[in-house]
C-alpha cells in the first residue's frame, strides 16, 4: 500500500503544475467571464453569447442566449418559484462544469499518452524500473491518479467557481435589491452538484476505461507519434466494418464511451440533439449496463497489454 | 551460491547477435569488471541481469531469482546506475528521496540525507538543474543508502571529469563494499577501475573471452620488453601480441614459463588495457 501511495504521488507530482495551472486558469476565466458579463449587462444592452438553456414563460427552452442577460436575469429571481431558481442555477453550474470537463479531458488525453512514453524518451524509465515496484502497480498508478484522484481537484475548482459566481450574483442582488440572497444560496444546489460531479467522475473512469486504457497502451507500446497511433489504429476497424458489413457497431461503441469521457454528467439524449444532465441515480444506473462492463473488460485487457509492453520496452 | 549465475545466454536483435552463449559467474563480495568494445554485448548483459530484457536462450539467476519473472523482488536487493543520467529531471531532490523511501524498504533515508549534506546538492533543487557530476553524486547517494547486495554500474562515470571519477570509485570502495556486497561494472576507462577490481571478464561479439580474478592475471600473463635483436626468440614462444614501444618491443605471453622469458628482457604484469588489446588483436 505504501508503494502504491508513493507511485500515485509520483504521478501527481509529475503533472501537478499542469493540473494546477489548468484548474486555476479556469477558475479565473469563469470569474472574469462572469464579472465582464455583469459589467457589460450593466453598462449596455450588449452581451456575450454562450451556450446555455433558458426557459421562457410558456415552458419552451432556447439553448443560445447572452450570458450577460442570464446573469442579470438569474439575479432578478424574486418572481421565480424555488424549482425555477434551482433549474436555472443548475444550468449555469452545468455550463461552467462543461468547461472544466472538456478542458480536463484534453489534459487527460495528453497526460495518459505521455505517461510511459515520456519516461522512455528521457530514459528515466530505467530509473523507475530499478526500483522494487511491480509493473502492474506502476501502470495502475498511471491510470488511477489522473482518472480518479485529480478529478477531486477539478471538482473542488468547479465548486470554487460556482461559489465565486454565486458571490457575484449575490452582489448584483444586494446592490439592486432584487431578492433574498439567503434564498439564492439555499437553492444554489452546490452540495448536490459536487456530489453529482464526484459520482460522475467515478463512473466516468469505468465507463471510459477502454479509452483511457487504450491511451496508456499506446504510450507503453509505440516508439514514436503516440497521438497519431492512438487515433489511426481505431479508425481502421471502424472504416473496415462500415465498408464490409455496412454497420457501425465498433464506431458506435467507441463514440458512446468517448462522449461521456469528454463530458461526464452529460450524455446525449435519445434524439442526440441535446446533452442531458444525468442525476446521481442515472449515473449509478450505468453500473448495471452491460455496455459499461464490456468496456471495463476491454480496458482491463488493454491495461494488461500495457503492462506487457512496459515490461519489455525500455528507453527509446 | 553465486550472486550471478548466467550460462549460455543468447539474445538477438534482428540480425544482430548481441549475446552468443555468454557465461558469467559472480561470487559474493567480488568487484567484477565487464570489459568489451562497443557493441560487444555489455549493455545487453546488464539489461538481462536487471530483468530489462529477456534472453532468447540460456539460464540466468541473479541473487537466486529469475530477473525477468521476479524483477521487483530482485530490485529490492539490487541497485543500478546507468551510463547517462536517468534520474527524472522534473523531480526535486527531496521528492526523489521521498519516492525511494516510499518504495524501498531497505532505504536508509538519514544516510542519504547525510551523504547529500556533504555535497553542494540542495534538497529543493530540481534534478534537471544539477550538473552531470551532481547528478551522479545524487544517484550514488541514493544507491549507497539502499544497502543493496548487488550493485550494477553501466559506464557510471561517463562524461565526468577525473576528479569526480576518482571520488566516485573512492566512495564505492569506502562506503559500499563490506566484503559481502558485489559490484558488476562496465567501463571504457579500464585503467581507472583496474585497482578496485577483484575479477575481470572480457566480452566480445556476445561471448566471454576471458574470466579471471586479478591475482591470477599476474600468474597467467606476462609482459616482456624485448630489444629488436631478441625479437625472433620472443616470437618463437608464440606471444599473444607484439607492440613496438619507445624502449623496444612489448610482447604479451600467456602460460609462458618464467625461465623462458627471463633472458628476453624486463618482465612485468600487463595491465587490463594491454591484455584486452592483446586478446582482441586488431578487433579491439
Amino acid at each position: 500500500m505504501k508503494t502504491f501511495a508513493a507511485l500515485l504521488k509520483r504521478e501527481w507530482l509529475e503533472a501537478r503544475f499542469t493540473y494546477l495551472a489548468a484548474t486555476l486558469g479556469l477558475i479565473a476565466l469563469v470569474t472574469l467571464f462572469g464579472t465582464l458579463a455583469t459589467l457589460v449587462a450593466t453598462l449596455s444592452d450588449g452581451g456575450v453569447v454562450v451556450v446555455i438553456e433558458r426557459m421562457d414563460e410558456a415552458g419552451n427552452t432556447e439553448r443560445h442566449e447572452r450570458i450577460s442577460d442570464t446573469m442579470t436575469t438569474v439575479a432578478d429571481f424574486s418572481s421565480w418559484t424555488n424549482r425555477e431558481l434551482e433549474s436555472r442555477l443548475g444550468k449555469l453550474r452545468t455550463t461552467i462544469a462543461a468547461g472544466f470537463h472538456s478542458t480536463y479531458f484534453l489534459l487527460l488525453v495528453f497526460i495518459l499518452l505521455g505517461c510511459v512514453f515520456d519516461h522512455r524518451r528521457d530514459r528515466s524509465v530505467l530509473f523507475w524500473k530499478s526500483m522494487p515496484t511491480s509493473d502492474h502497480l506502476t501502470i495502475l498508478s498511471k491510470l488511477v491518479t489522473p482518472v480518479w484522484l485529480v478529478p477531486l481537484l477539478v471538482v473542488a475548482a468547479m465548486a470554487v467557481s460556482w461559489i465565486l459566481l454565486l458571490g457575484l450574483l449575490s452582489a448584483i442582488t444586494l446592490s439592486s435589491d432584487l431578492g433574498s440572497v439567503t434564498r439564492l444560496w439555499a437553492h444554489s444546489g452546490i452540495a448536490s452538484g459536487i456530489l453529482q460531479e464526484l459520482v460522475g467522475y467515478a463512473i466516468q473512469g469505468l465507463w471510459s476505461l477502454p479509452l483511457f486504457a487504450w491511451l496508456i497502451f499506446i504510450s507503453a507500446s509505440v516508439s514514436r507519434l503516440p497521438l497519431v497511433w492512438a487515433i489511426v489504429i481505431p479508425v481502421i476497424p471502424i472504416i473496415s466494418e462500415r465498408i464490409v458489413l455496412g454497420s457501425n457497431v465498433i464506431g458506435g461503441f467507441l463514440l458512446r464511451h468517448l462522449e461521456f469521457a469528454a463530458l461526464p454528467r452529460l450524455l446525449p439524449s435519445d434524439d442526440r440533439r441535446t446533452m442531458m444532465v444525468q442525476s446521481v441515480g442515472d449515473q449509478l444506473s450505468l453500473l448495471l449496463s452491460g455496455d459499461l462492463w464490456l468496456g471495463v473488460a476491454l480496458g482491463v485487457a488493454l491495461l494488461a497489454g500495457a503492462v506487457w509492453f512496459y515490461r519489455r520496452n525500455n528507453e527509446l | 551460491m553465486n550472486v550471478i549465475d548466467a550460462q549460455g545466454l543468447h539474445k538477438r536483435y534482428g540480425d544482430t547477435h548481441a549475446l552468443a552463449g555468454f557465461d558469467l559467474q559472480v561470487a559474493p563480495g567480488r568487484i567484477v569488471g565487464l570489459i568489451g568494445p562497443n557493441g560487444s554485448g555489455k549493455t545487453t548483459t546488464i539489461k538481462a541481469l536487471l530483468g530489462l530484457t529477456r534472453p532468447d536462450a540460456g539460464s540466468l539467476s541473479v541473487l537466486g531469482v529469475n530477473p525477468q519473472q521476479q524483477r521487483a523482488e530482485l530490485m529490492a536487493r539490487t541497485a543500478y546506475i546507468a551510463d547517462t543520467g536517468i534520474l527524472p529531471g522534473w523531480m526535486k531532490v527531496a521528492d526523489l528521496i521521498d519516492f525511494v523511501a516510499g518504495v524501498h524498504t531497505g532505504f536508509d533515508r538519514p544516510l542519504a540525507e547525510r551523504t547529500l549534506a556533504s555535497t553542494d546538492i540542495r534538497l529543493n533543487k530540481k534534478v534537471k538543474t544539477l550538473s552531470k557530476g551532481m547528478h551522479v553524486q545524487l544517484h550514488l547517494a541514493l544507491i549507497l543508502a539502499i544497502h543493496a547486495e548487488l550493485l550494477i554500474l553501466d559506464e557510471p562515470t561517463l562524461g565526468l571529469d577525473i576528479l569526480y571519477r576518482q571520488r566516485f570509485y573512492d566512495a564505492l570502495l569506502n562506503d559500499y563494499m563490506d566484503g559481502e556486497r558485489s559490484i558488476v561494472v562496465t567501463t571504457h576507462e579500464v585503467r581507472e577501475i583496474e585497482h578496485i577490481l577483484t575479477d575481470v571478464v572480457f566480452i566480445h561479439h556476445g561471448r566471454q573471452i576471458l574470466s579471471l580474478d586479478m591475482d591470477t592475471i599476474g600468474e597467467e600473463f606476462s609482459k616482456v620488453l624485448v630489444q629488436p635483436d631478441q625479437a625472433e626468440s620472443a616470437r618463437a614462444l608464440t606471444p599473444l601480441s607484439e607492440r613496438p614501444s619507445l624502449k623496444g618491443i612489448e610482447y604479451i605471453f600467456r602460460h609462458a614459463a618464467l625461465k623462458d622469458l627471463q633472458h628476453l628482457g624486463e618482465i612485468s604484469r600487463p595491465n587490463l588495457a594491454e591484455l584486452f588489446v592483446a586478446l582482441l588483436g586488431d578487433e579491439a
